[in-house]
């Protein structure tokens, strides 16, 4: 995860060092986790949500 | 009329004074301005007040009354706008360094709704950097303080916007909320908060980067809910200029304020929230319930299966669609962020697609779920926030101590004090936020109503119900006096 950083901070030229590299890096692996529980039973079929599709539900 | 009459003044008691001339816009306009000059400098609620287009505006409200031109209840009421909604030819930062000096050249479309109706524009009103937290601690214009209690938060990232309102330092203020950031700082300083369904108010004129774009919203806060009510018909209807504004009808939401809320059906996700409120907000919320039997509302128990999933599609979502935005601010000023935001921004950036449309996935089942609910109930409630405000050094130190327990204000995906707002941002439904107590040492306390989409009329009719049933909304806090 760190090398992905570290290509992020070459590409867009953010001089982070190391100690903010890592901290970075943490974070990433950090949010994985949470999102690994996205990935529940039978999600493959589900269409995903586009942004504008709310409509009044008549009750 | 003096400054000490503005508290506890509303839009609803002073527009037909204004409409009957009995008070001047020009004069109420002038006492707004004083007070802020006055109390401003404790709170830190406004970064820019506009005094002299104030002025102006507030003269020609008082021609056109007196030409029998006026135009509805919002004619010559003093408002405030958060500092990431565009007011043409006024600094509109995010509360960003980047944006420091940045003058947009047009208005919002909210923004010039709100002029249509003839509202003063008193300026803009401090919020979190780029709305990406919930607490207004802003290390380029200062930390907004909560009016209740100094040493405490105003909440975010429409902080300014709540502590303008609660301590009359404008009327009505409009904010934006991407998991919280109306409902939170209006639940916290005591006033009324709402985030219409998305896409009821046009988002054309916001700052991007200061949101996700499916879960950002515009919203409102004011005093009381019939203000709220009459601010949303100011404001609401589809807008060609934001691709994801709805062309859905726009009710008189004055006839939802009112009418009795009895044999109306409320529903409570009770597995969810049971184990987020501390005490203070329990009682609270459990005597809320109470008032609603006694106004003869039946109370039910909906289940919503994945709201457990919340703060994860909530995170991946708003953070892969936030960061597009800050691509070019990466390139040319990354040390304009502060290094906490840099540090999010450069880690949303490695959020992998699939796990977006994953999460757009469980979004869909999400939204399903409490579509379903709401046909079987007329609205949800919940408390706003499972907590009321916690002081600022326990925010900088990343915890609070609650019932005994430590609570981390640090949370990977939503943040604990957004638990109870960003399920609504990530569904869309409508949600407000009323006063519903008071915690020992005399901070608020909000309880959030949500109706089905599109459906705000209920949403005001329920939350006036309860307002019109006790007296949270009166209490001042003691900064005023």
């Amino acid at each position: 995860m760190k090398e992905a950083v570290r290509g992020i901070n070459e590409q867009y030229g953010l001089e982070l060092s190391e100690q903010e590299i890592e901290r970075i890096a943490q974070q990433v692996a950090d949010a994985n986790v949470l999102f690994e529980q996205l990935f529940i039973d039978g999600i493959d079929g589900v269409m995903p949500l586009p942004i504008v599709s709310r409509k009044q539900v008549k009750r | 009329m003096t400054e000490k009459d503005l508290e506890g003044m509303t839009i609803t008691e002073l527009a037909p004074q204004i409409k009957s001339r009995r008070v001047s816009p020009v004069e109420l306009t002038d006492l707004f301005l004083k007070r802020i000059q006055r109390i401003n400098p404790l709170i830190n609620a406004y970064t820019t007040v506009t005094e002299g287009s104030a002025r102006e505006q507030a003269q020609a409200a008082e021609d056109e009354i007196r030409r029998d031109q006026y135009r509805g209840p919002l004619h010559g009421i003093p408002v405030s706008v958060k500092e990431n909604i565009c007011i043409k030819g006024v600094r509109t930062t995010a509360g960003s360094k980047a944006l420091a000096e940045w003058v947009p050249e047009h208005d919002a479309t909210i923004v010039q709704r709100i002029r249509e109706a003839g509202a003063v524009l008193l300026g803009k009103t401090n919020m979190h950097e780029w709305a990406a937290g919930g607490t207004t601690i802003n290390p380029f214009y200062g930390t907004t303080r909560n009016p209740w209690d100094r040493s405490r938060i105003a909440a975010g990232s429409s902080g300014g916007s709540g502590a303008a309102v609660a301590t009359s330092l404008c009327l009505a203020s409009l904010g934006t909320d991407n998991g919280g950031s109306v409902r939170n700082p209006a639940s916290v300083c005591g006033v009324v908060g709402l985030k219409p369904t998305f896409g009821r108010l046009s988002h054309f004129g916001g700052v991007d980067g200061s949101g996700g774009y499916s879960t950002d919203h515009f919203g409102i806060l004011t005093k009381t809910v019939a203000d709220c009510g009459a601010v949303l018909q100011a404001t609401a209807g589809f807008d060609s200029k934001d691709p994801r504004c709805a062309d859905e009808p726009v009710p008189d939401y004055s006839k939802f304020v009112g009418p009795p809320i009895g044999g109306l059906r409320i529903g409570l996700i009770e597995e969810y929230f049971d184990s987020l409120m501390v005490r203070d907000v329990r009682a609270a919320f459990d005597n809320a319930i109470e008032q609603f039997k006694k106004l003869g509302a039946k109370i039910e128990t909906v289940r919503v299966a994945h709201m457990n999933l919340i703060s994860p599609v909530w995170a991946c979502i708003t953070r892969s669609e936030n960061v597009s935005a800050h691509v070019p601010y990466l390139k040319t000023r990354p040390r304009d962020y502060s290094p906490g935001l840099l540090r999010q921004i450069v880690s949303s950036m490695l959020i992998p697609a699939g796990t977006y449309m994953t999460a757009q996935r469980v979004r869909r089942l999400i939204c399903e779920e409490f579509d379903e609910a709401l046909s079987r109930v007329d609205v949800i409630v919940t408390p706003t926030s499972p907590m009321a405000a916690p002081t600022i050094e326990e925010c900088e130190q990343g915890f609070v101590i609650a019932d005994g327990k430590k609570i981390s204000l640090r949370d990977t995906g939503v943040n604990f004090r957004s638990l109870g707002t960003a399920p609504f941002n990530v569904t869309g439904h409508p949600a407000l936020t009323v006063c519903c107590g008071f915690t020992p040492n005399d901070l608020p306390i909000g309880m959030q109503i949500v109706g089905g989409v599109f459906d705000e009329g209920t949403v005001l009719r329920v939350a006036h119900g309860y307002e019109a049933a006790t007296e949270w909304h009166r209490r001042a806090p003691e900064l005023l006096y």
